[in-house]
C-alpha cells in the first residue's frame, strides 16, 4: 500500500504541473494493457515484483479478476525519477528529475469503449499497446482515432514479444519485419488525423515513441536504452546511434561499418543492425534459459552485467528467464522513460487541447486559464465518469482539473451538461466535501489539487449524473461534452418480479446511469423501463450490476431489441399540406433526405445546432454542397435540439413568420422523436417549410393551433417522401485459423452479415475478417460462431452505422414492414401504419 | 405567394351533417313506455317544480322535443313553469349539467341516457332509468361461461333493470345503484352498503372479496376510464357491449404501464396545469385545494384552466404547461389517450402518486376517495430529479424551490444567476417560458435590425360618425 509519505510526495509533485504526465494506456482487447499496468505499479512499490504480471492491480472489480477483462477503467498516480541525463532529453520545460505519472488503464473491449473516452479526456498521452502476434486490431483503431480527435499524442508499446519468441519461434528478421509493420499499420491511422495543432505525432522507434515488452514477463525495452549502451561502446552520439539501429541499417562486422545497403561488398548477406545489437541478445538468453544451458546462461549474465541472487539461481525455464529478462530490460524503466520524455505535460497539452475543450469564447477567462493551464486563475474542472464508492448509491466525481486549484470545502458552481450560461438549469451552487488522490483500489485524501492533475471529489456526484463542468466562474460555459464513438444500439426492457419493487429498480436505474458513462435507462412509450448498451457484453454487466448491485431485486428482462430510425429516400411527391384545427392556417411542407455525411457530421457535432449560423452555413455550403442561402435559413436541429433532422424555411414573403417559428420548432422536435412509421426517431430527413398561411389575428394562430399542424404536416410530407426504416449496423471482426474461415462464412451468411475483407496476418495463420452484421441478428452472434468453428473464432462487434432496410415498412409482407408491425403491436399502436391521407388536409 | 395572408373564409367551418331521426315518431303510449313520461310528470306535480329540466345526451336529443312536449301535455293547463331541454353539455353527458340548469333557474334535472352517479352539490337530480332494447337471450349465453361463486355484475344505469332480470336469472349479485331518486323507482335493499365499485351498493360481505369477477354489462361503447379501474378492482374482468353484443378486448396491464409512464413524468414536471373539466361535481373544490396544496408542498408551479371540453387545440396554446391534471367525471371527463396531446393528462390520483414517488398498482377516481390521500413532505434537499422517462437528471421539477437553489450570499465571488421571474412575489414558470422564446411579442423580431421602421403618425379620431383627420 502506498504510505504517507508517498502520498506527501505526490502532492508536492502535482505542484509542479511540467513534471506532470497524465496517460491513458488503450488497446485492443486481451493486449495486455492491466498487466503492463502492473510493471508500472510495481515500480511504485504497491505491489510486489513477483505478483506483477498476474495481480491485475488496476482491475478492482470481482467480475474483472474473474473474466480476466477490463470493465471499468482505474486511475493510479505513479511517483518516478529519471536520472539526470536522460532530464536533458525532455524537449518541454520540466523542473529537477521527479515525475508524477496519472495513469489511467482502460478496458480493451469495444462494448466498453466509453470508458476510454472518459479516460482520454482527462489525459493528454496515450500509451498504445499492440500485440505482436494480432498487430493492430479493430479497437486498436477506434481507441487510437478517438485519442487523436481528443488531440491526445500516442506512444506504442509492442507486446508480448515473448510470445513470437517462444511460440512461435520467428526469426530475428521475421520478428523485425513484424515490429516494422506495426508500426506502419500505427502511423496509417495517425496519418489521415493529421492536425496541425497537434503537430507530427507518428510513432518512430529510431526516436525512442515506440517501446517493445513483454508485459508477463515484466521486461521491456526502447531503442533509445541500447543506443545509450551503444553509443558508449562505439563512441558516438546517441541520436545517431538510435537511427542506426532501427531500419535499413546494417552493421558489417569485418569493416566495422555502418551502411545502408543489406549486401557486403562481397555480395555476402548483412545481418540488420537491429537483428544485432537488439534482438541478439535476446535471443540467446531465451533459447539459453529454455534449453537449460547453464553455463551460457552464467556467460551471458556476467557479459550483460546482471547479478542473481543465491535462491534465483535455482530457478528454471521460464521462472528464470522472467527474473533475468527482469533484471536485464526492467519493463518500468523503459516505459516511464518513454512517458516522461515523449509524452506531453499538462501545461505542453492544455496549450493545444484549449481550443478543443472549452464550449465558450476562445477569449474569456476560463479558456485562458485552461490554455495557460494556470493553478492561480478560476477553477475549471471537468468531471468525466463517476466511480462507486463503497458506500452503495455515492460516487467520487472523477475529473481533471483545467485550470485553477480545487479544494476540500470550496463553495463551486456545478454545471450538468444541459446548462447554458445565464440560465439556472442545471445549475448548483455547493462545497466540495473532500478531495482524493485515485490509487486503484484505494483512495487518499489531500488537500487541494492544481491544474493539470487528476482528482476525485466527494460530494458532487447527487448534482451530477455522469459527467460536467464545475468552475467558481460565474459567467463560465460548460466544458465541451464528450463525443463517444459507439452507439447504445441493443437495448432490452426491464421488469420488476413484484411491483412494489417499482420505486427501488428506479433508484438502481438512477446509479446505474451514473457508474456507466455511456448506457442510457429510459422509459418506452408503453411504460416499460429500457436499458440501453453498446453489445451483449455490456448489457450483461450493466443489468448484473443492476440486479446485483444498483438495485438489489429480482429483475424480469426481455429479449433484446434494436432501436431504429425513420428516415426517406426521395422528395415528398407533392407537397404536404396540413390545416389548423380552426381551418384558418395551413402549412405546405416538403420532405427530402439528408447527404449521409452530412448527418454523420451533425451526429458528431461537427455541424451543430449551438453554432453561430453564419459559419455553420459556410460549412455546409463548403464540405456538404449546400446552398448558403438554405443553410442560413435553418431553423432547427430534431430531435432534443440537435438530432441530424432539420427544418429549412423556404418561404417567401410570409407575414407574421416568425411568430409560428417557437410553434414549429416544438412540433418538429415531437415529430422528430416520435416519427410516423412506428414511433421511432427520425433520421436524414430534411423539412422544407414551402409556404404558410397564418389568420391575421394572433390569437388564431398561436401554439395551439400551430403545433398538431406542423406535426401532422411533418408526418403527411414523410409518408409522402418514400419512407423507410434505418436499422443498425455492427462492424464485426473476426480472428481464427484458415480452417475456421468456412464455419464464419456460413454463419454471416445466415445472418444477413457482409464480409467487406479477408486478410491473412503476414507471417502467422491467423485470418482477419471484417463485416458488417445487422445489430438486430447479432443476439447469440458469438455463440453461433463458436460452434460453428469449434470455438476458434472470438468477434469484436462495435456499432458502425446506419443503414437503410430495403423494402416499404408500409407494406406488411416486406422485411422492414414486419419489423414495424411487430414493434407497433409491442407499443400497443394500431397495427397498420397510417396513410399520408391521416395527416394531409386537402384545400 | 406575395400577397399577405388573408382571412381565407372558403370552408373555413365544416358543416355539421344534419341527422334525419333514425326511427318514426313514437306513439304516446310508446315515449311512455320507453321514457316513463307519465311517471316523470307525477313527480313534478307532486313535488311541485316549476322549472324542471330534461337533460339529454346527444344521441337521444333526436327525441327530446317530443319527450318535453309529452310532458307538458300531462302537466296540463295548471302547470304555470316551463319544461327545458338541456342538451350539449358542457362536460360529460353522464354527469348532471347543474350549472346549465341554474341558467334557466331549474328546481330539478331529470337525466337521461347512462348516468355516473356522482354526487352533485346544489341540484337534487332524478335519474331516468328507460329501456333499451338488449338481446338477452344471447347475453346471458354468453354471461354464463364467465360466472362463478364471487362473480359481480356491474352494469351502466340505463341498463339496471335489464341487469336486475340477469342477476336473478343467472343468481349472481348485481351491484345496485347508490341512493338516488330514479324513475322508475329502485327497489334497493336496505343491507346493501357502499362498496369499491363506483357509486354502486353490494351486500355487506362482498367488500373483500379477494378474487372478484366482475362483468361489466354496458350500453354504449364503455369508458376507457371506468374499464381501467375496474380492471384494477377485480382479478377478472369481462365487458358485454350491449349494444354490439359483443366483448370488447380490454388490455388493463398496458394500459397501466402506460400510466405508469405518465406518473413518472409528472415527477419531473415543473409547470402543471389543473385542468378543472366539471364544476358541478360535488368535491371538485375541496379536490381543486387540496391539488394546490400537494402541488405547493412540492414546490411545483400550477396554474389552474377551465376550458369547458378540453381538446387538442386548447390545450396546445398554453405551451408554458408541462402537464395537465384533469378534475373530471370518473366516467366522461377522464383523458386517458393523450397521445394526440401536446402535453399529456394525468389524474388526480396519479399525481399523488408522483409527489410520494410510489406505485401502488391500484387506479383511483372517486373524489372523496382521493380527499382521504395526502402527500409526503418533501425532501428537504435540492438534489436534481433522475427522470426515468428520459433517463437524464432534470433541474426544473421544483421551480419554486429552485428560486433560491442557486443563490448564495456567503460567498460574494458565487453570486447565483438568479433570474427568476417573480409577479406579486410568485414565481411565475409562465414568464420564464416567454424568454426562452425566439419571438416574444410584436417587434421582437426586429430587435438588433438596421433601418428605418414604418414612423407613428397619428391617425384619424372621433367617432365614426364624424371622423376628424388631415
Amino acid at each position: 500500500m502506498v504510505n504517507a509519505l508517498a502520498v506527501d510526495q505526490i502532492r508536492a509533485l502535482m505542484d509542479r504541473v511540467t513534471n506532470v504526465r497524465n496517460m491513458s494506456v488503450i488497446a485492443h482487447v486481451d493486449h495486455g494493457k492491466s498487466t503492463l499496468t502492473d510493471s508500472l505499479v510495481q515500480r511504485a512499490g504497491i505491489i510486489s515484483a513477483a505478483k506483477a504480471g498476474e495481480a491485475r492491480f488496476t482491475d478492482t472489480r470481482k467480475d474483472e479478476q474473474e473474466r480476466g477483462i477490463t470493465i471499468k477503467s482505474t486511475a493510479i498516480s505513479l511517483y518516478s525519477t529519471l536520472p539526470e541525463d536522460d532530464v536533458k532529453e525532455i524537449k518541454q520545460k520540466t523542473e529537477g528529475n521527479e515525475f508524477l505519472i496519472n495513469l489511467i488503464d482502460s478496458p480493451g473491449h469495444v462494448d466498453f469503449s466509453s470508458e476510454v473516452t472518459a479516460a482520454l479526456r482527462v489525459t493528454d498521452g496515450a500509451l498504445v499497446v499492440v500485440d505482436t502476434i494480432d498487430g493492430v486490431c479493430v479497437q486498436t483503431e477506434t481507441v487510437l482515432r478517438q485519442a487523436l480527435t481528443e488531440r491526445i499524442k500516442p506512444v506504442v508499446c509492442i507486446n508480448k514479444v515473448d510470445r513470437a519468441l517462444l511460440e512461435l519461434q520467428t526469426t530475428k528478421e521475421d520478428l523485425y519485419q513484424t515490429f516494422a509493420r506495426t508500426v506502419e499499420s500505427v502511423n496509417v491511422v495517425i496519418a489521415t488525423y493529421i492536425d496541425e495543432a497537434l503537430g507530427d505525432v507518428m510513432v518512430y522507434p529510431e526516436r525512442g515513441t515506440v517501446a517493445f515488452a513483454s508485459a508477463l514477463q515484466g521486461w521491456a525495452f526502447t531503442i533509445r536504452q541500447f543506443a545509450i549502451r551503444y553509443a558508449k561502446r562505439f563512441g558516438v552520439d546517441r541520436d545517431k546511434m538510435m537511427t542506426r539501429l532501427w531500419g535499413d541499417s546494417f552493421f558489417n562486422p569485418k569493416t566495422k561499418k555502418w551502411t545502408k545497403s543489406e549486401k557486403d561488398a562481397d555480395g555476402q548477406p548483412l545481418e540488420r543492425a537491429f537483428n544485432m545489437f537488439i534482438l541478439d541478445p535476446i535471443f540467446r538468453i531465451f533459447s539459453a534459459v529454455m534449453n537449460s544451458r547453464k553455463e551460457e546462461i552464467n556467460t551471458l549474465l556476467e557479459k550483460l552485467e546482471i547479478s542473481l541472487k543465491a535462491d534465483e539461481r535455482d530457478l528454471e525455464g521460464k521462472a528464470l528467464l522472467k527474473t533475468v529478462m527482469r533484471k536485464f530490460l526492467p519493463a518500468a524503466d523503459a516505459l516511464l522513460e518513454m512517458i516522461v520524455i515523449h509524452l506531453p505535460s499538462p501545461v505542453t497539452a492544455q496549450f493545444y487541447r484549449a481550443d478543443t475543450l472549452y464550449e465558450g469564447p476562445h477569449d474569456d477567462a476560463a479558456f485562458n486559464g485552461i490554455k495557460n493551464c494556470d493553478p492561480k486563475a478560476e477553477l475549471m474542472l471537468y468531471v468525466s465518469k463517476m466511480v462507486p464508492t463503497s458506500d452503495k448509491g455515492r460516487f467520487y466525481a472523477f475529473g481533471r482539473v483545467f485550470s485553477g486549484t480545487v479544494r476540500s470545502g470550496q463553495k463551486v458552481r456545478i454545471q450538468g451538461p444541459n446548462y447554458v450560461p445565464g440560465k439556472k438549469e442545471d445549475l448548483f451552487v455547493k462545497n466540495i466535501q473532500r478531495t482524493v488522490l485515485m490509487m486503484g483500489r484505494t483512495v487518499e485524501s489531500i488537500d487541494d489539487c492544481p491544474a493539470g492533475n487528476i482528482v476525485g471529489l466527494v460530494g458532487v456526484d447527487q448534482f451530477l449524473l455522469k459527467s460536467g463542468t464545475l468552475t467558481t466562474m460565474e459567467d463560465a460555459h460548460n466544458m465541451k461534452v464528450m463525443k463517444f464513438s459507439v452507439s447504445p444500439v441493443v437495448q432490452v426492457a426491464v421488469e420488476v418480479k413484484n411491483a412494489n419493487d417499482l420505486p427501488k429498480l428506479v433508484e438502481g436505474l438512477k446509479r446505474l446511469s451514473k457508474s456507466d458513462p455511456l448506457v442510457q435507462t429510459y422509459m418506452s412509450e408503453s411504460g416499460e423501463h429500457i436499458v440501453a448498451c453498446t453489445g451483449e457484453l455490456h448489457l450483461e454487466i450493466c443489468l448484473k450490476d443492476l440486479e446485483e448491485d444498483h438495485a438489489g431485486i429480482p429483475l424480469r428482462v426481455s429479449p433484446p431489441v434494436v432501436s431504429y430510425r425513420e428516415t426517406v429516400e426521395a422528395e415528398s411527391s407533392m407537397t404536404a399540406l396540413s390545416k389548423s384545427p380552426n381551418k384558418h392556417n395551413r402549412i405546405y411542407l416538403k420532405a427530402e433526405p439528408i447527404d449521409e455525411e452530412l448527418s454523420l457530421a451533425i451526429e458528431k457535432g461537427v455541424v451543430n445546432a449551438r453554432d453561430d449560423f453564419k459559419a455553420r452555413a459556410r460549412l455546409m455550403a463548403d464540405e456538404f454542397g449546400w446552398d448558403v442561402s438554405d443553410a442560413r435559413k435553418i431553423w432547427c436541429f430534431g430531435p432534443d435540439g440537435t438530432g441530424p433532422n432539420l427544418v429549412v424555411d423556404q418561404t417567401k414573403a410570409v407575414q407574421y413568420l416568425n411568430e409560428i417559428k417557437d410553434s414549429v420548432v416544438s412540433a418538429f422536435q415531437w415529430a422528430t422523436r416520435e416519427g410516423p412509421i412506428f414511433g421511432e426517431h427520425m433520421r436524414s430527413v430534411r423539412v422544407n417549410l414551402m409556404d404558410v398561411t397564418l389568420h391575421p389575428d394572433a390569437i388564431h394562430r398561436g401554439g395551439g393551433q400551430l403545433i398538431p399542424t406542423m406535426r401532422r404536416a411533418t408526418y403527411a410530407a414523410v409518408l409522402l417522401a418514400e419512407p423507410r426504416i434505418q436499422e443498425p449496423i455492427f462492424m464485426v471482426e473476426i480472428q481464427c485459423r484458415e480452417s475456421g474461415i468456412g464455419g464464419i462464412y456460413s454463419v454471416l451468411n445466415k445472418k444477413r452479415g457482409q464480409v467487406i475483407s479477408e486478410v491473412q496476418r503476414p507471417g502467422t495463420p491467423m485470418f482477419n475478417i471484417k463485416a458488417y452484421l445487422p445489430v438486430n441478428e447479432s443476439f447469440g452472434f458469438t455463440g453461433d460462431l463458436r460452434q460453428a468453428t469449434g470455438g476458434q473464432a472470438f468477434p469484436q462487434m462495435v456499432f458502425d452505422h446506419w443503414q437503410t432496410m430495403g423494402g416499404d415498412p408500409l407494406d406488411p409482407a416486406s422485411k422492414p414492414g414486419a419489423i414495424v408491425v411487430e414493434a407497433r403491436k409491442r407499443r400497443g399502436m394500431k397495427e397498420n401504419v397510417p396513410g399520408y391521407e391521416e395527416y394531409y388536409d386537402r384545400l | 405567394m406575395s400577397v399577405a395572408p388573408a382571412l381565407s373564409t372558403e370552408g373555413a367551418y365544416d358543416r355539421v351533417p344534419v341527422v334525419v331521426s333514425s326511427h318514426e315518431l313514437y306513439e304516446d303510449s310508446k315515449l311512455n313506455e320507453i321514457y316513463h313520461t307519465d311517471e316523470i310528470a307525477a313527480h313534478i306535480v307532486a313535488n311541485n317544480y316549476s322549472v324542471p329540466c330534461l337533460q339529454f345526451p346527444d344521441h337521444l336529443l333526436e327525441d327530446a322535443s317530443q319527450i318535453a312536449s309529452a310532458i307538458e301535455r300531462k302537466l296540463g293547463q295548471d302547470f304555470k313553469g316551463k319544461v327545458y331541454i338541456l342538451a350539449d353539455s358542457a362536460y360529460s353527458p353522464c354527469c348532471v349539467d347543474e350549472v346549465a340548469a341554474q341558467h334557466v333557474k331549474g328546481d330539478v334535472v331529470y337525466h337521461f341516457g347512462n348516468a355516473c352517479l356522482n354526487p352533485v352539490n346544489s341540484i337534487a337530480p332524478v335519474y331516468i332509468l328507460h329501456g333499451q332494447k338488449v338481446d338477452l337471450v344471447s347475453l346471458e349465453e354468453q354471461l354464463k361461461q364467465n360466472l362463478n361463486a364471487n362473480t359481480i355484475l356491474y352494469a351502466d344505469t340505463d341498463l339496471t333493470h335489464i341487469a336486475f332480470d340477469l342477476a336473478q336469472r343467472l343468481g349472481c349479485t348485481m351491484a345496485l345503484p347508490s341512493r338516488a331518486t330514479f324513475i322508475p323507482a329502485l327497489d334497493i335493499d336496505e343491507t346493501f352498503i357502499p362498496c369499491f365499485l363506483p357509486n354502486r351498493l353490494l351486500p355487506p360481505n362482498h367488500s373483500d372479496l379477494d378474487d372478484r369477477t366482475i362483468i361489466y354489462l354496458s350500453s354504449d361503447s364503455p369508458s376507457d376510464s371506468l374499464l381501467l379501474h375496474l380492471s384494477t378492482l377485480s382479478s377478472d374482468l369481462h365487458v358485454f357491449d350491449a349494444k354490439s353484443a359483443g366483448c370488447p378486448e380490454i388490455t388493463p396491464h398496458q394500459s397501466l404501464r402506460k400510466r405508469y409512464r405518465l406518473v413518472n413524468m409528472a415527477k419531473a414536471a415543473g409547470t402543471i396545469g389543473i385542468l378543472v373539466n366539471t364544476l358541478s361535481l360535488r368535491h371538485t373544490t375541496d379536490v381543486l385545494q387540496s391539488l394546490k396544496r400537494w402541488l405547493t408542498a412540492a414546490n411545483k408551479k400550477y396554474y389552474v384552466f377551465v376550458v369547458g371540453k378540453p381538446n387538442v387545440p386548447k390545450l396546445a396554446n398554453f405551451e408554458a404547461i408541462d402537464l395537465w391534471v384533469i378534475l373530471g367525471c370518473s366516467m366522461g371527463g377522464v383523458i386517458l389517450d393523450s397521445g394526440e396531446f401536446y402535453k399529456p393528462i394525468i389524474t388526480p390520483y396519479e399525481l399523488q402518486l408522483a409527489l410520494n414517488n410510489e406505485w401502488t398498482g391500484k387506479w383511483l377516481l372517486d373524489f372523496a376517495e382521493i380527499l382521504q390521500l395526502n402527500v409526503k413532505n418533501p425532501d428537504e434537499d435540492d438534489e436534481p430529479l433522475f427522470d426515468t422517462v428520459t433517463g437524464r437528471y432534470v433541474t426544473t421539477n421544483k421551480p419554486l424551490k429552485q428560486a433560491d437553489n442557486t443563490k448564495d450570499g456567503q460567498n460574494s465571488q458565487l453570486v447565483g444567476t438568479s433570474q427568476s421571474l417573480t409577479v406579486r412575489n410568485t414565481v411565475s414558470t409562465a414568464a420564464e417560458f416567454l424568454q426562452t422564446r425566439s419571438w416574444t411579442g410584436l417587434g421582437s423580431d426586429l430587435e438588433g435590425q438596421e433601418g428605418k421602421f414604418a414612423e407613428l403618425k397619428i391617425g384619424r379620431s372621433g367617432i365614426a360618425r364624424n371622423y376628424t383627420s388631415k
